[in-house]
């Protein structure tokens, strides 16, 4: 079973994607900010990782550049789901490593399913 | 002295000089020879013949003496008094013009001569009166002007037509850390590229005579500042004109970092407001999505429209959301991106592709009219792609079912023309002046599509415009609407 962690503050995004995702047979972890998400992506080595940006704390980008400088982890897909859109902030997700920018408004969770079960192949 | 004209001094210096003394000399002479030839005939036989005519010849000689040094004296005479009349008030005139021609504007010749020569004199002064007025003034002016260029809060430079620097004020040379400003005066341009960093300083440089004004929109920024900070300026080169020709060009630096702290401050605000909207918005999008899709149990069909109704409304306020992102992003000068060569025909058939579902429900046609030859434009391409997805949803959106929408496309060697010929349902004439306005919508348009958020066209022309092309259109209300716009050709093809 492939392991899934969604790193969300949101409580309601967080649940819908949770619920979406396990009954889509996958694992699925949860981390309301980026401190918790990054020592969640160390010790559980997910599959994918879906990644806000606004969180409290550590932002999404900074768990995208420490997630790059960790050579252990470096190579765990991620998909940014935001609604940060602005040009430069997709070219820095992007930039940071990020497989894909999903902009949460512009998506429906099924959407962003297809886009993960893409990625896993 | 009595008042004559020079001629009539001339006159009466020659006869005084010249006549008189003659007149007078021929008398004598001729009155003493007269003497001696009597005195001659009388004592044709005295001793004095026989002694010879020595001794008359001597009275004579000494006659001729006397009458020839008076002679001299009066003319000697005469010449001074000329020279006082006539020679002398040439000469002040000429002192006083050569004073005035030093810059001394106080220098008056005084004459009482009488003549001409004293209404010269006369109207010398008032000349040079004139003069110090026209001086002072100019002085004046330059002064001022001097004044407000040094202190004005905008960096200031003019060169000449040599693109030499003749004024630098201190502003400028602040922004270009120049503690002396005035020892760089009479440098030319081209001296400076090291200093003068900004692009535009470097363009008039390398740039031939410029005839227009430039002034560009985009900003430039200093980023070698020791503490770190940004400087933005907007920068304009001014040519001046005297007659026709070119005499220098002025260089304004303004400074606009405050006003980008600010936009800055503004757009991190609308960002962040945009994203506390969106992130509500994008739960309520996916609950319903589930619900519509069944994963929350079944729902009956009325249920399901009313749910579908929510989600279309859902979808509103994102666009609207959006929509203001990208307006702020406009205001701030940072919509249009990075610039790529283009094909214009690839553009339009890919969002026309892109557009097909649509086209289908709506029932309306489209037909690409191109030319063989390929229009190439060096352009932003999202840009360009969202400005001609919002021409062409308007022109299926507003058209009527089964109608049609028509674009042309053709391009000469200095531009492309797009037109989007619909046949919908057009624009009241008396609303046609708003049309490009934010936040504007058609009173028809909104009956036919209540969730327009009236900033589409707005964001089309502000893209247009940053290119460097026009926008425009026709329409009559009920026939249709040509929308059309135009964009530089990338030229060297």
């Amino acid at each position: 079973m492939k392991k899934i962690l969604i790193i969300e503050d949101d409580i309601f995004l967080r649940d819908l994607s949770f619920q979406k995702l396990k009954s889509l047979n996958f694992e699925v972890f949860q981390a309301v900010d980026g401190e918790e998400g990054l020592k969640k992506i160390i010790e559980i080595k997910p599959d994918l990782v879906l990644l806000d940006i606004i969180l409290p704390g550590m932002d999404g980008f900074e768990v995208l550049k420490k997630k790059q400088e960790n050579k252990e982890i470096s190579e765990i897909p991620v998909i940014v789901l935001s609604n940060l859109g602005q040009k430069e902030e997709i070219d820095q997700g992007i930039k940071l490593g990020a497989k894909d920018y999903l902009i949460k408004a512009h998506f429906t969770l099924d959407e962003v399913s297809a886009k993960v079960k893409q990625i896993l192949g | 002295m009595p008042k004559f004209s020079i001629f009539t001094k001339i006159i009466l210096i020659v006869f005084f000089a010249l006549v008189l003394p003659l007149l007078f000399s021929n008398y004598f002479i001729i009155s003493t020879y007269q003497g001696f030839i009597n005195k001659y005939i009388s004592d044709i036989n005295s001793d004095v013949v026989r002694g010879g005519l020595a001794p008359l010849q001597n009275n004579a000689y000494l006659q001729n003496v006397v009458i020839f040094s008076t002679f001299l004296i009066v003319v000697f005479l005469v010449f001074i008094i000329l020279s006082r009349v006539v020679v002398s008030p040439i000469k002040k005139l000429a002192e006083g013009t050569k004073k005035v021609a030093d810059g001394n504007f106080e220098t008056r010749v005084i004459l009482k001569t009488g003549d001409e020569l004293e209404s010269l004199a006369s109207s010398f002064n008032k000349m040079v009166e004139r003069l110090k007025e026209a001086f002072l003034e100019a002085e004046e002016e330059k002064q001022k002007t001097m004044g407000i260029i040094s202190n004005f809060v905008d960096g200031v430079l003019f060169f000449n037509e040599k693109k030499d620097l003749k004024i630098i004020n201190n502003q400028a040379g602040k922004i270009f850390k120049i503690n002396s400003p005035e020892k760089i005066i009479g440098r030319n341009i081209n001296s400076f590229k090291e200093e003068f960093y900004f692009p535009l300083v470097s363009d008039l440089g390398e740039q031939g005579e410029i005839k227009k004004v430039i002034k560009k929109s985009v900003f430039l920024k200093r980023e070698d500042r020791e503490d770190g900070d940004f400087l933005f300026f907007e920068t304009s080169i001014v040519p001046l004109f005297r007659e026709k020709s070119l005499f220098g060009y002025i260089i304004i630096l303004h400074d606009i970092t405050r006003e980008k702290s600010i936009e800055k401050l503004k757009s991190e605000f609308i960002s962040l407001a945009a994203h506390q909207l969106l992130t509500p918005t994008s739960v309520v999008k996916w609950t319903l999505d589930s619900a519509i899709n069944g994963g929350e149990g079944k729902v009956s069909k009325k249920i399901k429209e009313a749910l579908e109704r929510a989600m279309q409304n859902t979808e509103r306020v994102v666009a609207v959301v959006d929509d203001l992102l990208n307006v702020t992003r406009i205001e701030e000068g940072r919509f249009v991106g990075e610039f790529s060569e283009e094909s214009l025909k690839e553009i339009i058939t890919s969002v026309v592709e892109s557009r097909r579902k649509n086209l289908e429900k709506k029932g309306v046609g489209v037909e690409i009219i191109s030319p063989q030859k390929n229009c190439l434009v060096e352009v932003n391409r999202q840009s360009i792609i969202m400005a001609i997805e919002n021409l062409l949803d308007n022109a299926v959106e507003y058209n009527v079912s089964g109608g049609k929408v028509t674009i042309k496309v053709s391009c000469d060697n200095i531009k492309a023309n797009i037109e989007f010929i619909d046949s919908g349902i057009g624009i009241p004439q008396e609303e046609q002046k708003k049309i490009f306005t934010k936040f504007f919508r058609g009173d028809n348009a909104l009956k036919i599509k209540s969730s327009g958020t009236g900033l589409g066209l707005f964001i089309v022309k502000t893209v247009i415009e940053a290119h460097g092309g026009n926008i425009g259109f026709e329409s009559q209300e009920n026939k249709g609407s040509s929308f059309w716009f135009s964009l530089p050709v990338v030229n060297n093809k």
